[in-house]
């Protein structure tokens, strides 16, 4: 049992998704939904709901977690409550003060790094499995409004501000991105409330036009 | 009569709207509300009123009063004044019997004596005839019939942000929105009329150039990049720190502002005298609106009672279009001189002043032909003999106001009584709140702007932008309210409150019977208590209450304001429900088997797994029989799971749980034990020692996350070298349990799972299927077996491997019944099952797990106290007879002992494996040797009979994890 | 709704919430008698005025202390443990 073997990841949407999905890809060995059907690319510009858990993703936190991030190539947003994008396309979160998300885009390695090297003094690792979504579209404000009581339009990518707040009754961790086709929002949540905050999104969303949305409709949204 | 149009009239006169008004067709036109397209057609009886059925007309034309209550086909509470007419509306009068012409309980005027306010306190006593009389209350008293098939609609509710909030659009709401805007603040203003300008767009006294400065004032909002207007939208209510409900006609916009500006304007109130509510006579402000929103006549030949300028511009509207005025009769003792004045003497209009209106008079239709003017002297008293006739079809009402100040009211504003202006105004504003216009005490249109213009610069400097400025603002020299516009007539018939029939002589009699303060006068003659809940009537009922026990309107007071302002559609509060739903990584696995869920805190749980042609029992004692005899499977993944890691982590266990961890060696899992400063037990779980510094614990599913939550807090205050991190959501977890289970599992792992090197209650890492793993041997259920815990997206598919490897084994998945049965037979217990909130860990035989000589640990101190003192109830185990075939006594039976309450069932079920019905229990501690009987009283107060017996009840010695040759 | 300020994570409504209760000084448990800790234990102070509190951010479990005047049902300052300035 010791040959090479990656096993097949589920993704905490998988069992809300599979009944309405078309069509499958896998990416980072994660079974995702490439498409839904024709509508979604009509949905993407209005209020696309995107799932992005395939993304390899680890957490740390402590009063050393910054350090050692830093220590292993990772540098570290300035500001609590903010996030910054290295070169190579890795989200690196700040959430709080001492606590910090590290997101691969597809082919990324950092997350691996930072799960095979053994924490030092202060330094607690977080496995993350959560639900990763994305919000894109011109309503994505207003589906914001109708679930959270956070305004979202005091989000701004530039600012890179990031946010813990509540969404229809749900724990999420959000921020807002600059993408060709306007501002979208990424949010993250326990997987085991994935399923229940994807189902309720797409049901906002469908009253503003929009709906559930494959990898292949994101785009770069989903690569970069 | 309909009237040429007017320049910022509601209509669109290109569409005609039909509709049907109590079986008769109509035309209207688009933009007129139901009670002003009935009024152009003629139609001047509009309702009929709630107690003595007379006939009712237009009062306010600004759902200030419901004289003009409808029902449009399944909707309710459909307000005549203000909701537009439909193409095919179909509407009928509520509260009629034969309908509103022939309404058959219009006699009950005739009975009026008998009908004095508060008389079915009085009447009703005899138990007897109650029901009758209940059901009679319910057919005479309903306004509206309620359609059973009424649809349920939601609306999505919406949150909303902005820096001030400005509540209402007539002049000095729209001068506060700009001098906001104008300093930067993002303000929305909101406005409960389809549009926007209030009374500057109709209060004019025919003068083009008073209505230009509302106008110009409108369009600037509406030009403005940081104003957003909201026509046909309400604040419904003031909520804690700025936060208002904005209802529309399609949701509700929970708003929340950084200032808020209440600019809402005042009430006109009726003036009081014998006939008041005849159709035909009506605030003069309705007849104003009547003329510029929906330019419809409100009579041909009209008598205008004054008490204010007001009444002078409602004089000179009524001319403008096209009636004439048989006089202004003016409540005062003199008339303050006037341009408006002037300019109707100038046009032969009669003004009397020191006169009032002493009754109105109808004609065979019931509705205004004419009024009895007569003197009334300084007190307000009617001069003997005075009295003269004058003929009218229109009776304009314009002394006095009410400020609309219900959300100051519910915001915590400290009003005062103004004895000038005879209306409460703002003392102490909250903070972030402000006021002005009409409801801030300020009348004359300039000073309105004015006035708007210094909130404006106040709230947006208050939200950050700009500062607040001096602004002056002329106090008023005029009064806009008389103080006493009631005049006595011995017939009575002079109504205060149109929604409830009450008159003057009611208040009378509520004083005389001893309610003679404002709360109980309110409760005892209900006024305000009608749907417009005061609206038009509390001031007067105020200035009643004033006089009739000598004091002061500041000293009577307000009852108080409570949301919502207007009613609100049912629609619009249920909204979307938002019911958070928790389901473990392995959710779609269990659906596919056919489990039967069931909610078990936030999380759904498989209760069991359905099979066809078994019942739900059956299928339960399947599943634990193939733990026991085979190899089962179950989700486990709801537990909470924690990991502390550190120099410090086994000191911070040490002094969370009851037991000591800091001996427990590398790879060894110990049962843990929580309980609160009090020594109540609260959590249990086990702890495994992962490393020296690293330990993985698990909470009971319910307490995962108060727990990780308070372990967080009690860190920040002990302040030891650890971390806490919650894995509770990261991981998934299942039991692999049955004499099967190794077999299967060495199918799919390299790790050794032999006794010596993988013993009973040791936790051990490696990778199952390729997935690393964490495993423990646990013993709740009593069967060999391995708890795997694996990062939540891998759950499934290390479940559908163990699935597989299992099928040769026959294996099968088992839910929380089955597991619970199977814990049962092992005599464990359940926290906040078998366990309350006052149990302690010695009532439940825990005394091994409590350490008392570590230095420290949450409830220490408790439970030396506790300990010291003789036990009041213990837990045991129990059986009930062989081969019993009765009822069986349900959790939380009580246990009867010499007539006493003895203890109580915890839990119970048959046991196949035991053969019998068992249980734990809490008995009194002389009750608990084994053997000992005692019964249980079963809900219908037969006892059954039971005995106690040890625990485990099945595999006492735990063979069963010991190694088999 | 109210609104209460998380020295981390800003003003938010009080339904991101969860209240603990007030800080209270334990005696102490080596020394006390039964009877001072039992009062510890049980009893509440409930005159109004301002209190110290525990309170939590739940989206993103930060704990903090609120200085609170539940007379006038203000929360005059709040800050993160230790950070009493």
């Amino acid at each position: 049992m010791n040959a090479p073997f990656a096993p097949t990841r589920i993704s905490p949407l998988f069992d809300e998704q599979a009944p309405h999905a078309a069509k499958w890809t896998q990416v980072e060995t994660m079974q995702s939904v490439a498409a839904y059907g024709s509508a979604d690319a009509a949905r993407v510009p209005l209020a696309g709901i995107g799932d992005l858990s395939f993304r390899r993703r680890a957490g740390v936190k402590g009063p050393g977690a910054a350090a050692w991030l830093n220590a292993l190539g990772i540098a570290t947003p300035e500001r609590p409550n903010s996030y910054l994008r290295l070169d190579d396309g890795t989200l690196v979160l700040r959430m709080g003060n001492t606590e910090f998300l590290v997101e691969d885009v597809a082919g990324g390695s950092r997350a691996a790094t930072m799960l095979a090297t053994a924490p030092s003094a202060g330094v607690y690792p977080v496995p993350r499995y959560d639900a990763a979504l994305v919000i894109t579209g011109r309503n994505a404000i207003e589906l914001t409004r109708q679930t959270c009581a956070f305004d979202f339009a005091s989000l701004s990518p530039s600012a890179q501000a990031l946010v813990m707040t509540s969404m229809v009754g749900v724990g999420v961790t959000a921020i807002a991105l600059d993408g060709a086709d306007g501002t979208y929002f990424r949010l993250w949540c326990d997987g085991t409330y994935g399923g229940y905050l994807w189902a309720t999104l797409v049901e906002v969303a469908a009253d503003l036009g929009g709906g559930a949305v494959g990898l292949d409709a994101l785009g770069r949204v989903a690569q970069q | 009569m309909r009237l040429p149009a007017m320049p910022d009239e509601w209509l669109d006169r290109s569409r005609t709207v039909r509709f049907r008004f109590e079986g008769r067709a109509f035309e209207g036109v688009a933009g007129d509300s139901i009670a002003s397209a009935l009024w152009a057609a003629g139609q001047r009886t509009q309702g009929r009123s709630f107690k003595y059925h007379r006939v009712r007309g237009i009062l306010s034309a600004a759902n200030h009063d419901v004289n003009v209550m409808v029902q449009d086909g399944q909707k309710l509470n459909t307000r005549g004044d203000v909701v537009a007419v439909r193409e095919g509306m179909d509407l009928t009068a509520v509260n009629t019997f034969g309908g509103l012409a022939k309404d058959r309980a219009r006699h009950l005027g005739m009975f009026a004596r008998f009908l004095p306010v508060g008389f079915y306190y009085k009447a009703f006593h005899n138990k007897r005839l109650f029901p009758m009389w209940e059901r009679v209350f319910r057919r005479i008293t309903g306004l509206g019939v309620v359609d059973f098939s009424t649809p349920h609609i939601r609306t999505a509710k919406r949150y909303d942000f902005c820096d001030v909030l400005v509540i209402g659009a007539g002049p000095s709401g729209l001068s506060a929105a700009l001098s906001a805007a104008d300093a930067g603040a993002r303000v929305v203003i909101c406005d409960e009329n389809a549009r926007a300008g209030g009374s500057g767009l109709y209060q004019l006294g025919g003068d083009a150039v008073r209505r230009q400065h509302t106008r110009s004032l409108l369009d600037k909002v509406k030009a403005h990049a940081n104003i957003r207007l909201l026509e046909g939208t309400y604040a419904g209510a003031y909520y804690a720190d700025q936060w208002v409900p904005l209802i529309d006609a399609d949701k509700m916009t929970k708003m929340r502002a950084k200032a808020v500006i209440v600019a809402s304007g005042a009430f006109e109130q009726p003036a009081v005298f014998r006939n008041n509510d005849l159709p035909g006579v009506m605030n003069g402000s309705a007849m104003q609106r009547l003329i510029y929103r929906y330019a419809v006549k409100p009579a041909g030949n009209a008598v205008v009672l004054a008490a204010n300028a007001d009444g002078y511009r409602v004089a000179l509207d009524l001319i403008a279009a096209g009636a004439s005025v048989a006089a202004v009769l003016d409540m005062r003792a003199s008339v303050p001189p006037s341009a408006q004045a002037d300019a109707l003497r100038a046009k032969g209009v009669e003004i009397l002043a020191g006169h009032a209106v002493y009754e109105a008079h109808a004609d065979g239709k019931g509705e205004l032909a004419g009024i009895t003017a007569c003197r009334i002297d300084g007190s307000g008293r009617v001069v003997s003999g005075s009295q003269r006739r004058i003929a009218c079809d229109g009776l304009a009402m314009s002394t006095g106001w009410a400020p609309a100040a219900n959300l100051l009211y519910q915001a915590g504003t400290k009003m005062r009584f103004d004895e000038l202006l005879q209306q409460f105004v703002p003392d102490q504003l909250p903070e972030g709140v402000f006021a002005c216009g009409r409801v801030n005490g300020v009348f004359k249109l300039e000073s309105r702007i004015a006035d708007g213009q210094r909130a404006g610069l106040a709230a947006a400097a208050h939200a950050g932008h700009g500062s607040a400025a001096q602004v002056d603002v002329p106090p008023e020299t005029e009064s806009p309210s008389h103080a006493w516009p009631i005049v006595a007539h011995p017939d009575g018939k002079n109504f205060v409150d149109f929604d409830e029939d009450l008159q003057v002589k009611d208040f009378e009699n509520a004083v005389q019977e001893g309610y003679d303060n404002i709360e109980l006068l309110k409760r005892f003659s209900t006024v305000g208590m009608g749907p417009s809940q005061g609206k038009h009537s509390n001031m007067t009922a105020l200035r009643i209450l004033a006089r009739l026990t000598g004091k002061s309107p500041q000293q009577v007071g307000t009852t108080t304001a409570r949301p919502f302002f207007h009613p609100v559609p049912l629609s619009h509060l249920a909204g979307r429900g938002f019911s958070p739903q928790r389901h473990s990584p392995l959710h779609g696995r269990h659906a596919a088997l056919g489990a039967v869920f069931m909610q078990a805190g936030a999380w759904e749980r498989p209760e069991y797994y359905a099979v066809e042609g078994k019942s739900r029992i059956d299928c339960i004692r399947e599943e634990a029989r193939r733990v026991r005899t085979a190899v089962a499977l179950i989700d486990v993944g709801t537990l909470g799971k924690l990991e502390i890691r550190g120099p410090q982590a086994a000191e911070f266990l040490n002094r969370c749980y009851t037991g000591r961890y800091d001996n427990m060696k590398v790879g060894a899992t110990r049962y843990a034990v929580m309980c609160d400063e009090s020594g109540v037990l609260s959590d249990e779980g086990v702890v495994a020692r992962i490393a020296e510094d690293v330990f993985y614990f698990t909470t009971t599913s319910s307490g995962a996350a108060t727990v990780y939550r308070e372990l967080s807090r009690l860190n920040i205050e002990w302040k030891l070298d650890c971390g806490l991190i919650n894995l509770t959501g990261s991981y998934s977890a299942m039991n692999l349990a049955g004499p099967a289970s190794r077999k299967v599992l060495a199918q799919l792992t390299d790790m050794d799972l032999s006794s010596a090197a993988f013993p009973y209650l040791a936790v051990r890492s490696g990778s199952v299927a390729g997935i690393p793993v964490r495993m423990m041997r646990v013993g709740f259920v009593g069967e060999w077996g391995y708890e795997i815990h694996v990062p939540a997206e891998y759950g499934p598919t290390l479940w559908d491997a163990l699935m597989k490897a299992g099928e040769g084994a026959g294996i099968g998945p088992f839910g929380v019944e089955a597991q619970r049965l199977l814990r049962l037979e092992k005599g464990h217990l359940i926290v906040s099952q078998d366990t309350d909130g006052l149990t302690n860990p010695f009532e439940v035989g825990m005394d091994w797990a409590v350490k008392l000589d570590k230095p420290f640990f949450t409830g220490k101190r408790s439970l030396q106290i506790v300990k010291k003192m003789p036990l009041k109830r213990k837990l045991v185990g129990f059986r009930l007879a062989e081969n019993y075939s009765g009822e069986v006594p349900k959790e939380c039976h009580l246990i009867i002992e010499n007539g006493d309450i003895a203890g109580r069932v915890t839990s119970i079920s048959w046991s196949p494996h035991v053969g019998r019905y068992i249980g734990l229990a809490f008995v009194l501690p002389s009750m608990t040797e084994p053997g000992t009987p005692f019964s249980i009283r079963i809900t219908d107060g037969s006892m059954v009979a039971a005995e106690v017996c040890s625990t485990p009840f099945f595999d006492p010695k735990d063979e069963r994890q010991k190694e088999i040759e | 709704m109210k609104l209460m300020t998380c020295p981390m994570n800003g003003t938010r409504p009080i339904s991101e919430f969860a209240y603990w209760g007030e800080i209270r000084p334990a005696p102490d448990a080596d020394t006390c008698t039964d009877e001072q800790w039992a009062d510890y234990v049980f009893n509440r102070n409930g005159a109004p005025g301002v209190k110290k509190e525990w309170w939590c951010h739940t989206p993103s479990n930060t704990w903090f202390i609120a200085e609170r005047d539940t007379e006038k049902d203000k929360v005059l300052r709040t800050y993160l443990h230790g950070e009493d300035k």
